[in-house]
């Protein structure tokens, strides 16, 4: 069986085009959701894909779901993702999160294989109800953690299971998304599927599940008051008893890299390239790329990998591939994220936020 | 004389909420009073702050009567905040204007007890003189900020007076703090890019005020029975200077302030207009090796002019270069020159006045600059911003 771990070689755009998949072996794939991921990056990653094309979308605002298929020459445009169910071989859930279990769910239930966005849903009892149905109609699963398909995060897995600087001893994740640079989805900032921790989280934290294994402690703070966080902390030991601080934000500028402190060095992940790390050493010192990458524009590309992830899903329908990401793999971000929410505390508001009491004294 | 509006029973609407000023004011309203605040939004990106607090977002556009209408029902106080901050001109007037008429429609019509329109000092004009008080006049300056606020505060007024809706108007200075745009992020880029300037050393007046002082005044002009009918300056009521004020932000990036005098200003503007002058822009355009390189290959008219070239005498030549260079140099790197209502607000030496905010409502401003840019400054280095 072909490895999960695909080298960038094998999915060189100009080898692709060379081997075109005849259009009458090619998966038909459906996408539920034509929102930003959408629009951005699976339907340009399809394009990279010659094993899969896309034939239907689906969307509650059908006028979203004819524009984005009149773009790419789609010829199935509806407003009910129903209309799907026998059209499609495979299908790409990516609506709001607190919907992805159930549009999943239908989607398995009739033996059509899965792709769901990250968050894979907003429980682990979802998440274990769709791996269940998956099993038991023998289909895919996939779920859309497509940085595990980044080289930098697949040369981070190779350094650390080959223990290549030594033993783990901390680690330190900070991601910032600034929600000011653009025009969030309203889903995004309410209850239940709202807040940084089930936006962000799920890429951070299957990252570093993937790379340093599950968490034994979790203890975790955020600022929402009613509403959702913009800002959390995470104070983590893994199961094999390392400690790790992870910072997700909204609203203020962070690092957005991950550092993994080794016996022997420090590798730092930035989360604007895609195909390399930074190593720190008394032997080695320097960027390692696993490809060639021209400049910061290019390294922050990602369509490529969401093309990766595409042909991954593709080869596991075809069942000549293992999926990189399946439901199980999913689920491990989502128990995190959970026992974060039940373990929650109010992170202590700055000094500039505090309403000073001189001015409560002058308030009618 | 009626009581006081009590905050903590009241149904609230904000506009404007995921902004600067209505986002501290939707703490204030939530965190302090608990009240039962509703919040009309336009761009769900701009209100992460805002999504942590227990308010209601109401999804909307202050220009869609409908979705103004439905967020007014029921409410009894309504704080409007929104204005047109982004756009062409026009989008930015019909936001302003249209905006505040469709907010005081839907207030009227859900007969709210108090409508809170947050206006502006430069209603009164760039330079409205020593002494700014609420009784100065109104000024048009062709600002389009400015003009539209003050076609919105006359709309306000109508309402009152034909409507009997119980309006205040509040007019704020120079607001900073933490989020805020124009006088805090927009500075601190300004300094770090090397754009920002003085005029004149920063000699003339800074109306500050801290974004809590502001709202302090939103609050007690939302409640108090006298408030009706009245406009209010929002200020801290002592005036420093625009260097003083600066400074805080050029300590704290450890840059020197630039200055420009009005004079030098005055040359660099009359050598923009040199430059527009048709002889002088092909000139300009004659001195650029690209041009050059397009005549020369051009049979004829390269002939003529390597033939005149032989002509001219060499000091004009020479005095012709030199002169085609600096306008080529103008027009490639022109200088940046402020905008003439910067250079008129960066001058003036008026002092607005807080003595009726002070008299009718018990305005009592608690943030001196000093304090207001150590919060700003802890804000500014919590949000990565230094």
């Amino acid at each position: 069986m072909q490895s999960p771990l695909l080298s960038p070689a094998e999915f060189a755009a100009d080898a692709i085009l060379e081997e075109r998949t005849p259009v009458h072996e090619m998966i038909r794939l459906g996408i539920v959701g034509c929102g930003y991921v959408t629009a951005l990056s699976h339907l340009p990653a399809s394009l990279l894909t010659p094993q899969v094309a896309v034939t239907a979308l689906a969307d509650l605002d059908l006028s979203r779901a004819q524009e984005v298929a009149q773009h790419y020459h789609i010829p199935v445009a509806t407003a009910d993702y129903g209309e799907l169910l026998g059209q499609v071989d495979g299908v790409i859930v990516a609506v709001p999160h607190n919907h992805h279990a159930a549009v999943a769910l239908d989607f398995l239930q009739q033996g059509i294989p899965v792709l769901v966005e990250k968050p894979m849903a907003m429980s682990t009892a979802e998440c274990q109800q769709m791996i269940d149905v998956a099993a038991a109609k023998q289909v895919a699963l996939a779920v859309g953690q497509v940085r595990r398909f980044y080289d930098s995060s697949q040369l981070v897995k190779r350094l650390l299971e080959t223990r290549f600087l030594g033993d783990v001893e901390r680690f330190e994740a900070q991601e910032a998304v600034l929600f000011d640079n653009f025009n969030a989805s309203p889903f995004t900032l309410q209850p239940p599927a709202g807040g940084v921790l089930f936006d962000t989280g799920p890429h951070v934290l299957d990252a570093l599940h993937w790379w340093l294994g599950d968490f034994a402690q979790v203890a975790y703070w955020d600022d929402a008051i009613a509403g959702v966080e913009a800002n959390c902390r995470l104070e983590v030991t893994t199961t094999n008893g390392v400690p790790g601080v992870i910072e997700l934000s909204r609203t203020r500028r962070l690092a957005n890299e991950s550092r993994i402190w080794c016996e022997q060095g420090v590798i730092t992940i930035s989360a604007a390239n895609a195909y390399g790390v930074t190593i720190e050493s008394a032997h080695f010192a320097g960027p390692i790329s696993a490809a060639h990458v021209v400049d910061a524009d290019q390294a922050r590309q990602i369509t490529p990998f969401f093309a990766r992830q595409l042909q991954n899903f593709a080869a596991a329908i075809q069942g000549q591939a293992p999926l990189l990401a399946p439901g199980a793999e999913g689920m491990r971000a989502i128990a995190t994220m959970q026992r974060c929410k039940a373990a929650k505390q109010p992170m202590a508001t700055p000094k500039w936020a505090e309403i000073p009491e001189q001015v409560i004294a002058c308030l009618p | 004389m009626t009581n006081p509006l009590d905050l903590r029973s009241s149904k609230i609407l904000i506009t404007g909420a995921s902004g600067f000023i209505g986002g501290r004011l939707a703490e204030y309203l939530t965190l302090h009073y608990a009240a039962d605040v509703r919040c009309l939004v336009r761009s769900y990106g701009k209100a992460v702050r805002l999504a942590r607090l227990p308010v209601t977002l109401l999804s909307g556009d202050l220009l869609n009567a409908d979705a103004v209408q439905a967020a007014a029902r029921e409410c009894d106080i309504v704080f409007h905040c929104a204005f047109g901050a982004s756009g062409t001109p026009e989008e930015r007037r019909r936001a302003t204007v249209d905006g505040a008429q469709n907010m005081l429609e839907a207030a009227a019509a859900a007969g709210v007890q108090r409508f809170v329109h947050v206006s502006t000092i430069a209603v009164h004009g760039p330079d409205p003189g020593v002494q700014i008080t609420e009784e100065t006049p109104l000024q048009y300056s062709d600002d389009v900020y400015a003009d539209a606020k003050i076609d919105a505060e006359k709309l306000v007024n109508t309402y009152e007076a034909t409507r009997g809706l119980p309006v205040t108007i509040v007019r704020p200075t120079i607001v900073y703090g933490p989020r805020a745009g124009g006088w805090t992020v927009a500075q601190i880029q300004q300094m770090r890019s090397g754009k920002h300037t003085l005029i004149e050393g920063g000699s003339g007046i800074a109306n500050h005020v801290y974004v809590d002082d502001v709202v302090q005044l939103l609050l007690l002009a939302a409640v108090r029975p006298e408030a009706v009918g009245q406009a209010f300056i929002a200020s801290h009521g002592t005036g420093v200077t625009w260097c003083d004020f600066f400074q805080h932000y050029a300590s704290l990036l450890g840059v020197e302030l630039r200055n420009l005098s009005l004079e030098t200003i005055a040359q660099q503007r009359k050598r923009m207009a040199q430059l527009r002058r048709p002889h002088n822009m092909g000139l300009s355009f004659a001195a650029s090796p690209h041009a050059q390189s397009i005549i020369r290959e051009m049979p004829v008219l390269g002939g003529l002019v390597q033939a005149a070239h032989r002509r001219i005498p060499g000091n004009v030549k020479e005095s012709l270069l030199a002169h085609a260079a600096a306008m080529r140099e103008t027009k490639l790197n022109p200088p940046a020159l402020p905008r003439q209502w910067m250079i008129d607000l960066f001058c003036a030496k008026g002092l607005c006045q807080i003595d009726k905010a002070q008299r009718l409502l018990g305005y009592r401003p608690q943030f001196d600059l000093a304090d207001g840019m150590q919060r700003t400054q802890c804000w500014l280095r919590d949000v990565g911003l230094v």
